[in-house]
């Protein structure tokens, strides 16, 4: 056998060997024992004579009785003591050794008449172990002389005890440094680098050799990864070190949260002690390894969890949308249940959403969060809030309160319940007040957007007449839909204003771009208009003016506007002058069906400092309607094609004789119906009609 | 000595029967005790006592012999004593827990 994996090896000067093969036979124990007397004579070991006898006779005998296989005896002496190995040829894992227990009835009928050998072993053996062997396996022991250098005063023979001591007497192998090939062995074990978790081998691997080289009966590695779930077993040698005994103990040098140790039941003699912490250290280095992968692992999912948390945080502009959200992106991974309360301007809080990993909790859950009182959740929330940091919630209901506070403001807070099995470790904590700030952000964000959309949808309100004025013999009819991002004002606008001369004006305009300046200009240019015209300017002046305010105070933005002056012409016909300011000529709608484009262009207002703006003086018989639209409508996209003109020619042709209102209506759903996209500019629609039988 | 050797005297005094034993007993020599106790039983006397002066070395096989045979003894109305037993052995019953458990004369 090989001193690396049997007893502690030895090697000394003075040491004697023995080795013989014996029969399974009843006289085996016998003849071991006259060996070993022997040999104790010779290594002048007398005072070890009873307990090595027993002890041999009870390894051989266990060998002869049970693996019924020959047996192989080696017992080495050296002047501090005695080894005895007992192997033998029998196939398969050695059984289960037990060490029986002392009796502890006085009624002789109770008493077990087997199961005594390996408590005695354990009880006289400094140490005592198993090995492993190609052929076979064995069991060893070690005696240390009573006046062994290392342990004065310990004495295992001499001891006379009125009750048994169980335990071995921890004396050492201390003089027997390890062989060179041990240590080498001890250095070049490796974690498998291909297994899905090596670690728990490693050690083990790890562990076996250390304790069969310092002789250690037991050992084991115990590791707390800081996971909530305590010191767990990573390897195990033997038996189960014992309190009472002589342990060395070396603390795994690994970082937090990661906290271990090495312990074996061995003497902290001459090399047991170093050898443990060479071992300690090449264990921890592998563990610093283990936790540093485990914490970057993790770290990659949280940062995965936080950019979705985000992403779908980010996209949801509707308040209400994003206080359910947040609870869904909580439970389960951030803990077992979670609820969203949101606080008014005087601090108050009320719940906006809750949710909890298992169904049948919720309403339990409602129940405790409206809890009031001085220790309950509510007053925690309130105080998180307060404060602006983070709380720990009380049992029964454990977990987190983090108040949701963005650009300054208060907003609520998120209150999360901790997991089922444990409690948050640092980095969930961490992340879960990364939530709560995006969370917050979030809410914000949704809040502003609302704030937004009111405000365009009242501004743009502002810029259309409510409702247009009611003239006789002109049917007017008006559509306008607002963009599809409703947080944004349009440029279009359309107005029907009545001239000096008793005449109508009808104007619809656009002006470029979106949003609150185009808004601004749109007002300035109704403004304006409305002022010119009631002074009493012409058209074509008025036209001037404006190109001139807007070159001057437009910021580079310009304007389309087509004016047309509506008045009784001859019979029932009616007259219309038309001015078109680099605006799409409208669609003249004949009685009869016929729909044709009329007009001369003119040039767009706020580009040049000279305009153009030419007349064209039509007649509109009794049914002929004029349509005027803006570039929401032909510009109404479907993937790359536009709604374009024609097909608005085409649409309105068979319109004919429809009322205004109609006409207007039916164009509006046709360029809507166009395509399945929310229109990304505002479309206006204006129709003037010749209501005359 | 390559192989253990029991051997045992009986004597006859009063109502007790005494079993000198002298050598070592294990697995090899316990069966010869139960087979001279085992007769002794057919017939109980009052107490049978085993004198262990002479005993060099007894094991777990030993130890679990004397509980058979004690039990056995009890059963027949009889009583099983040891007596003279040496100071390792005596540590041997107490480590195990046998002491209080089997009748030792002198304790």
């Amino acid at each position: 056998m090989s001193a690396e994996r049997g007893p502690a090896p030895t090697g000394g000067r003075d040491e004697r060997i023995r080795r013989v093969r014996l029969p399974a036979d009843p006289r085996t124990p016998a003849a071991a024992r006259a060996l070993v007397r022997s040999l104790l004579a010779e290594a002048d070991l007398a005072e070890l004579t009873n307990e090595a006898l027993l002890l041999t006779t009870e390894l051989s005998t266990n060998a002869v009785e049970h693996a019924r296989t020959e047996l192989d005896l080696e017992v080495v002496a050296d002047r501090r003591g005695l080894t005895v190995t007992v192997s033998d040829f029998a196939r398969g894992p050695v059984e289960e050794l037990t060490v029986g227990v002392r009796n502890e009835s006085s009624d002789i009928a109770d008493i077990a008449e087997r199961g005594r050998g390996l408590l005695l072993v354990d009880h006289f053996a400094s140490r005592w172990g198993t090995t492993y062997l190609p052929a076979g396996k064995g069991i060893w022991f070690r005696l240390d002389r009573p006046d062994s250098l290392d342990h004065p005063g310990r004495s295992p023979v001499t001891a006379v005890s009125a009750v048994a001591v169980t335990g071995d007497q921890g004396a050492s192998a201390g003089s027997f440094p390890p062989s060179a090939a041990a240590m080498s062995e001890l250095m070049q074990t490796a974690p498998d680098p291909y297994a899905e978790d090596s670690l728990p081998d490693f050690a083990t691997s790890l562990l076996t050799r250390v304790a069969e080289m310092v002789g250690a009966a037991g050992g084991q590695v115990r590791l707390d990864r800081g996971d909530g779930q305590g010191p767990q077993l990573l390897a195990r040698y033997g038996r189960q070190p014992r309190v009472d005994n002589d342990l060395v103990r070396v603390p795994l040098t690994v970082h937090r949260p990661y906290v271990g140790e090495l312990e074996l039941d061995a003497a902290p003699s001459a090399y047991a002690q170093p050898l443990a912490v060479l071992m300690a250290e090449r264990l921890s280095l592998h563990l610093e390894n283990d936790r540093l992968r485990r914490a970057d692992l993790r770290r990659q999912a949280w940062l995965t969890f936080l950019a979705e948390a985000s992403e779908l945080l980010a996209q949801s502009l509707d308040v209400e949308l994003t206080m359910a959200l947040i609870p869904q992106l909580v439970v389960p991974r951030l803990g077992q249940w979670c609820a969203v309360h949101t606080s008014n301007e005087w601090g108050r809080l009320r719940l906006a959403a809750a949710s909890h990993a298992d169904e049948s909790m919720l309403p339990q859950l409602h129940a405790v969060l409206a809890e009031t009182g001085p220790d309950s959740i509510q007053s925690r929330l309130r105080e998180a809030s307060r404060n602006g940091t983070q709380l720990p919630l009380g049992a029964p209901t454990e977990g987190f309160a983090v108040p949701l506070i963005a650009r300054g403001q208060r907003l609520g807070t998120l209150a999360v319940g901790r997991h089922q099995r444990h409690r948050h470790d640092p980095d969930e904590v961490a992340v879960l007040e990364d939530v709560a700030r995006r969370a917050a952000l979030a809410i914000e964000n949704a809040r502003i957007h609302a704030e937004r959309r009111r405000v365009a949808q009242a501004l743009q309100q502002s810029l259309l007449p409510p409702v247009l004025p009611v003239v006789e013999g002109i049917g007017l009819a008006a559509e306008y839909v607002p963009t599809g991002d409703d947080a944004d004002v349009g440029g279009d606008f359309y107005d029907v204003l009545p001239l000096p001369d008793g005449r109508w004006l009808v104007v619809i305009g656009d002006v470029s771009g979106k949003g609150v300046q185009a808004a601004t200009l749109t007002g300035l240019v109704r403004d304006v208009i409305r002022t010119l015209i009631g002074d009493g300017k012409p058209l074509s002046e008025t036209l001037i003016r404006l190109n001139g305010t807007l070159v001057e105070r437009g910021g580079g933005r310009y304007c389309t506007l087509a004016l047309a002056a509506v008045g009784p012409g001859v019979g029932n016909h009616m007259e219309v002058s038309l001015y078109l300011a680099g605006h799409d000529r409208p669609v003249l709608l004949t009685a009869a069906g016929a729909a044709r484009f009329v007009g001369t262009g003119g040039t767009a207002l706020g580009l040049l400092d000279s305009i153009s703006s030419p007349a064209t003086e039509l007649t509109l018989g009794p049914g002929e309607a004029l349509i005027f639209y803006t570039d929401g409508v032909t510009e109404r996209r479907r993937g790359r094609e536009l709604f374009g003109v024609d097909r608005l020619r085409e649409a309105a042709a068979p319109l004919a004789g429809y009322s205004a209102d109609v006409v207007a209506a039916r164009l509006r759903s046709t360029a809507l119906g166009f395509s399945t996209e929310t229109p990304r500019d505002d479309i206006a629609i204006l129709v003037l009609r010749n209501d005359a039988d | 000595m390559d192989r253990a050797e029991l051997s045992i005297t009986l004597h006859r005094s009063g109502d007790e029967v005494v079993l000198c034993l002298a050598g070592e007993i294990d697995m090899m020599t316990a069966a010869q005790l139960s087979t001279v106790v085992n007769e002794m039983l057919t017939e109980p006397p009052p107490r049978i006592v085993l004198d262990l002066a002479a005993v060099t070395f007894c094991d777990s096989q030993g130890l679990g012999t004397l509980v058979v045979l004690s039990r056995k003894t009890s059963h027949s109305q009889s009583l099983l004593v040891l007596t003279n037993v040496a100071e390792f052995l005596r540590r041997v019953l107490d480590i195990t827990g046998l002491r209080s458990a089997l009748m030792i004369r002198g304790d």
